[in-house]
């Protein structure tokens, strides 16, 4: 559905995509993570038909994405908000699905679906000028959602939202992509991917330098398992906590239970964090982060 | 694409109603301005040229240039808002974004010239079926004049402050030397002789040939005039947007 192939971007002496490739499919959401100025912004752009490749291309559904019939699939939500300020919630909505398509009945079913589904309907004829942050967050994805493309590039959608707004936009993504849309969603709050049950993209220096489940990009790294005892650990001079680091923490601190010996009574808690997207990040991010700093 | 501008259209008339200060407020000044002009235009009118055809006219051109910042700031307040990437990313072509935006400012500017000729004619006797289909004529194309001028402006201009200077600087030089605040016969030569090269002059023009103050074809010249010069900011807006487009790229 989006597909992007060996993208290189370059803006006067600075290389903002090298070799960025990227595929996303029907119904599959894929969270782009990386440091800021790894090239997520700039390939969003290209994806949308607003910027051009100095080479490569990307096809949405098989369609250039400067086409007019590739700009009807997609539906973009920048990282800052770019609304009208001055004009209610339902004319900033009214605008969009009425450029995507959308009109008369079909306008306000979709709107009124939208809204409800992000928690907007109270909002629809304040003007979004005097919304919050987070709110206009919320009105800029319904905009991007309103015509239920086929290909979505969400940027940070759940800045600035509270805990139960941003389940409401997670619940909402999720359900475009069950309905078959690619999602290409950008965040830092990695935790979120685990709610859309996100595929992971990983870029940095201006490409994807790992892509792939969740599962199968966790595996391998290392985990941690923490031993709690009444006094001194084992071997530990002064310190009442044994860490183990390993890919298989679970299974690590089983195998120090059995070679505990009398130590065992003091025992007062165990603590196992198996690897996170955050420990996937630094483990792949930031090696690359420091080479080209 | 008709279905594209018509939605711009009826956008860009919500951002004018939500914010109505500024065309109120030149309607209410044009309005006093010509009340209190009105005697000094009766002094100083020109021969075949009564005072209350160029105190209508006068007051018309000038505030319809006043108001170019207007129409300037339907471009520049898409870039402040972040909204033309917004719009350049939806299927609706840029002609179809600035003719949606023109629209309703063409009937603004209809509307603001309207108000003024019928009130000189309510109460100062400004005979206006003596214009019969040319003066409806002129004032669209005037209408059109003006926003394409506000349009291109705001497609070239970087900031606010910038587009309020020149549109005011612009309104006020262009409407003193083409005789619309003070007739051209009260004036130095070298204004008379300078006059045909501004638009604000044809317009003057235009519509005292179409009140009847002036020699057949001056109606038809005054009109081709605007026309051009229309044509000639329509295209500098047009390319204005397409830099702006290729420059945010």
């Amino acid at each position: 559905m989006l597909h992007a192939s060996r993208l290189r971007r370059r803006f006067g002496p600075a290389t903002a995509l090298d070799g960025f490739d990227l595929t996303v499919t029907a119904g599959e959401i894929c969270g782009l993570i990386g440091h800021n100025g790894a090239g997520k912004t700039t390939f969003a752009r290209i994806a949308c038909g607003l910027d051009r490749p100095d080479s490569g291309h990307v096809l949405i559904d098989g369609a250039d994405p400067a086409r007019r019939a590739a700009r009807r699939l997609t539906g973009w939500a920048p990282q800052e908000p770019a609304l009208y300020p001055t004009a209610t919630v339902r004319d900033n909505l009214r605008l969009y699905g009425g450029l995507a398509g959308l009109h008369r009945r079909r306008l306000r079913t979709e709107i009124d679906q939208v809204t409800t589904a992000m928690a907007l309907h109270d909002l629809l004829d304040q003007p979004v000028g005097r919304l919050s942050g987070g709110q206009q967050r919320r009105v800029q994805t319904a905009t991007a959602l309103l015509h239920r493309p086929k290909v979505l590039l969400l940027d940070e959608p759940t800045v600035g939202a509270d805990p139960a707004t941003r389940q409401a936009l997670l619940a909402a993504v999720r359900a475009r992509a069950d309905d078959g849309a690619a999602i290409c969603y950008t965040t830092h709050y990695l935790p979120e991917l685990v709610d859309l049950d996100a595929t992971l993209a990983v870029a940095a220096r201006g490409r994807v330098i790992a892509r792939g489940p969740r599962e199968s990009l966790l595996d391998g790294l290392p985990g941690t398992a923490r031993l709690r005892f009444d006094g001194p650990a084992p071997g530990h001079r002064g310190q009442d906590t044994l860490v183990i680091t390993s890919p298989r923490p679970a299974e690590a601190a089983a195998h120090a239970l059995t070679e505990l010996g009398s130590d065992a009574a003091r025992l007062r808690g165990i603590d196992i964090t198996p690897p996170t997207l955050d420990d996937l990040y630094r483990h792949l991010a930031a090696p690359e982060s420091t080479h080209a700093a | 694409m008709p279905r594209d501008i018509a939605v711009i259209a009826r956008h860009t008339c919500v951002l004018l109603a939500r914010d109505p200060g500024t065309l109120i407020a030149y309607a209410v000044m044009s309005s006093t301005l010509m009340a209190v002009l009105h005697p000094v235009y009766q002094r100083m009118a020109g021969p075949g040229v009564s005072g209350a055809t160029s105190a209508a006219a006068g007051t018309a051109v000038m505030f319809t240039l006043l108001a170019l910042d207007v129409a300037g700031e339907q471009i520049l307040a898409e870039r402040d808002w972040h909204t033309w990437d917004r719009l350049r990313a939806t299927p609706a072509r840029p002609v179809a974004v600035l003719t949606g935006k023109a629209l309703p400012l063409v009937t603004v500017f209809l509307a603001l010239q309207a108000l003024l000729f019928a009130e000189a004619g309510w109460w100062y006797g400004l005979d206006l079926t003596a214009g019969t289909w040319r003066l409806p004529l002129l004032w669209l194309a005037w209408a059109s004049c003006a926003t394409a001028l506000g349009l291109a402006l705001g497609a070239w201009l970087n900031s606010r402050g910038r587009l309020g200077a020149i549109a005011d600087i612009t309104a006020m030089i262009t409407t003193g030397l083409s005789g619309a605040l003070v007739p051209l016969t009260g004036l130095p030569r070298w204004i008379g002789d300078l006059a045909p090269a501004l638009p604000a002059y044809w317009a003057v023009r235009g519509f005292q040939a179409a009140l009847g103050g002036h020699p057949a074809g001056a109606y038809t010249r005054a009109v081709l005039a605007i026309t051009a010069i229309t044509v000639l900011a329509g295209a500098l807006a047009a390319l204005g947007t397409l830099r702006r487009t290729h420059r945010t790229a």
